[in-house]
């Protein structure tokens, strides 16, 4: 099976004029499941499609186990791919489906036989082994996808946006089992998807891209809870971010948030003055007590979620203009949304104390790029 | 519901009027009367009256030397043009896909010939068949043998006159059945190709598993619509060497036009319309239900 070990190394890839994925150096260990995620655009397919051999880098250098590829068509990459929509033969059955990429590699019959049954008791398809693609549902396509490439085993899986046709329930149930098999059969995974829940529940490593740059590479941990950049912070997470303008005083030693001062790292205390903060739902927590540390703000919008319920308020500090150096969140823009028990009782408009918890707060300066707290 | 239901229905029956009527009077009506004829002795402008003679003319037909000749002749059209048409239609389509721009000037061009008129492209053709050294066909053999090729008078030449007529055919025809498949292979989705890629099929490979079977029903369907055209074999033969020299270019249309406004036959011709009718009505049968198939699975 070999190592499988991937690694790119400042690629860059132009159509014509525009410039799509721009000096992305990157690795993806042996056995590793590594995301690539990024808003629609970002280039993270064509980074994908360029491992398999499908686009040729305008510059730069892809390796499998220290070896270059670039001189490799797709067919002697030892790759194996999921695509989007599936791109299932249509004029063969499941069975044939799962064969092709046998048959094409010479295995003999016995093992084909014996390999195809074993795939498909995996994703339950034996049922439906003698069938057409256009025979079967949508998630069953996605396992024969899914099959048709474990089939043969390759060095380097590779999955292009594999759950985006499916519906919510589907996506989360595949999710798993696709965790499950990628863990079983150790192989070097590269997966993109637009999706950062997929992202941070899947991957062993997040890659985070925009406009063809490589942002952030990390666990999905750290990727949340130290982003490099406003980026990053608005792109991963679920209930929003929102950025304020703040500024540090020396003679209270503190930041002036608005009408708050907030005590912070001594990693963040510069000589800078103002700088920017990044807050979200979990850097703040509903105040028991009055204080000079506690504000209202207003609900503005909530979210009922079964178990606990998202209150999104409107802090009322300064917001920081951010120009172009945040994702499309989630959530009401320039709200943040704070999860509480679902029996918690409030209402769209009512004033929340609310209090910030300072160690939770994210600290970036004016490009938007983090202050390092350690 | 059902009275809506029987409302619409009324509506389109009341639309697809003009199309029945239509229908009648030219196919259903003279296809009946062709029936009848061919039960009798009809002849146009004779004194005697008509007489209804059975199976007396299918009988005369099918031990005619001359209408054997022309079905035979028919059948040896169908036989060479279905397949070489296709394989080059198909080729040609290929080689289009991969033409990197212009691709509408070379699919115009191959069309071209689709869209003039048969009786034109037999004058021009009869042109280049033009007998003797100066003869344009004569001329380009004589080129590519290196002066090794005897001028000769195709159309008059009883071994050169039908393959003459076929090779006009092929050129005519081509167009319709490339575009045909051309437009299907733009069709099948680029993914499929990427895949039986990283599935480490080649080119060939490629075209075999992907493009061959994702071109069956297009396949099919011009491969039968040729067969219905070879049955129909009719205007070159009438234009360029009235089924001569001797019968080595008779066809059964012609044969049928010749009998009925030549020989003023009208009993014979209705009974030979009658068998054409048949013959490309099986073949329409098969090419309904293989398509089926095709789609079914």
């Amino acid at each position: 099976m070999g190592q499988g070990r991937v690694e790119l190394i400042a690629v860059s890839k132009a159509f014509g004029a525009r410039s799509v994925v721009k000096q992305v150096t990157l690795q993806a260990d042996p056995g590793e499941m590594l995301i690539l995620v990024g808003p629609s655009g970002c280039g993270k397919s064509t980074l994908l499609r360029m491992v398999a051999g499908l686009e040729q880098p305008t510059n730069g250098e892809i390796r499998f186990d220290g070896r270059s590829v670039l001189d490799l068509p797709p067919q002697d990459r030892n790759v194996a791919m999921v695509f989007q929509n599936y791109a299932l033969y249509p004029h063969m059955t499941v069975r044939e489906n799962f064969e092709f990429p046998l048959r094409m590699r010479r295995v003999d019959s016995r093992e084909r036989a014996e390999r195809v049954a074993s795939i498909a008791e995996m994703l339950a398809l034996t049922a439906v082994l003698e069938e057409k693609p256009r025979a079967l549902s949508g998630g069953q396509r996605q396992r024969v996808a899914m099959g048709r490439a474990l089939v043969r085993e390759p060095s380097v899986f590779l999955m292009d946006e594999p759950l985006s046709n499916l519906d919510a329930q589907l996506r989360v149930a595949l999710r798993a089992e696709i965790r499950q098999i990628q863990r079983r059969l150790g192989v070097t995974t590269l997966y993109v998807t637009h999706d950062q829940v997929e992202a941070m529940t899947l991957g062993d490593r997040v890659a985070v891209l925009r406009s063809g740059e490589l942002q952030q590479v990390g666990a999905p941990q750290d990727v949340y809870s130290k982003p490099a950049n406003a980026f990053v912070a608005s792109f991963i997470g679920s209930f929003g971010i929102a950025f304020y303008a703040a500024e540090w005083k020396p003679e209270i030693g503190a930041l002036q948030l608005g009408t708050v001062a907030a005590a912070v790292p001594d990693s963040v205390r510069s000589d800078r003055g103002s700088l920017v903060v990044g807050v979200r739902g979990d850097a703040l927590c509903i105040a028991t007590s009055t204080g000079p540390t506690t504000f209202l703000a207003p609900i503005e919008h909530i979210e009922l979620l079964g178990s606990e319920r998202v209150l999104y308020v409107r802090l009322p500090f300064p917001l920081w203009d951010a120009k172009e150096n945040v994702a499309m969140g989630s959530g009401v823009a320039g709200t943040v949304g704070i999860r509480t028990a679902s029996g918690t009782t409030a209402a769209i408009g009512q004033q929340l104390p609310l209090e910030v918890v300072p160690d939770r707060l994210l600290f970036f300066d004016h490009a938007g790029k983090a202050l390092t707290s350690g | 519901m059902r009275s809506d239901g029987n409302q619409s229905a009324l509506a389109g029956l009341l639309l697809s009027m003009p199309a029945f009527v239509g229908l009648a009077a030219f196919v259903a009506m003279p296809f009946l009367a062709a029936v009848i004829l061919s039960c009798t002795d009809a002849q146009l402008n004779s004194p005697l009256a008509m007489r209804f003679v059975g199976t007396e003319q299918y009988r005369r037909l099918l031990s005619d030397p001359m209408i054997r000749r022309a079905l035979a002749n028919n059948l040896v059209f169908a036989a060479v043009v279905v397949p070489v048409q296709t394989v080059l239609a198909l080729l040609l389509a290929v080689l289009l896909e991969l033409v990197p721009s212009g691709k509408r000037l070379f699919r115009v061009l191959l069309f071209l010939p689709v869209v003039f008129p048969m009786s034109l492209i037999a004058v021009v053709w009869i042109l280049l068949y033009a007998p003797g050294e100066t003869g344009p066909m004569n001329r380009v053999l004589s080129w590519l043998t290196l002066g090794g090729w005897e001028p000769r008078d195709f159309l008059r030449d009883p071994q050169l006159a039908f393959p003459a007529i076929i090779l006009l055919s092929l050129w005519q025809g081509v167009g319709l059945q490339m575009v045909i498949l051309s437009a299907a292979l733009s069709r099948i989705p680029k993914e499929l190709y990427e895949a039986a890629a990283i599935d480490r099929a080649g080119a060939f490979a490629q075209f075999r598993h992907i493009t061959l079977p994702q071109l069956r029903n297009p396949l099919v369907f011009t491969m039968l619509l040729t067969t219905i055209l070879a049955f129909r074999l009719f205007e070159q033969v009438r234009i360029m060497t009235h089924g001569g020299p001797g019968d080595a270019t008779r066809t059964l249309l012609l044969q049928a036009v010749e009998s009925a406004f030549d020989l003023q036959q009208i009993g014979e011709a209705s009974a030979l319309s009658v068998v054409l009718f048949c013959i490309v009505l099986c073949i329409s049968v098969l090419q309904q239900v293989l398509l089926d198939e095709g789609r079914r699975s």
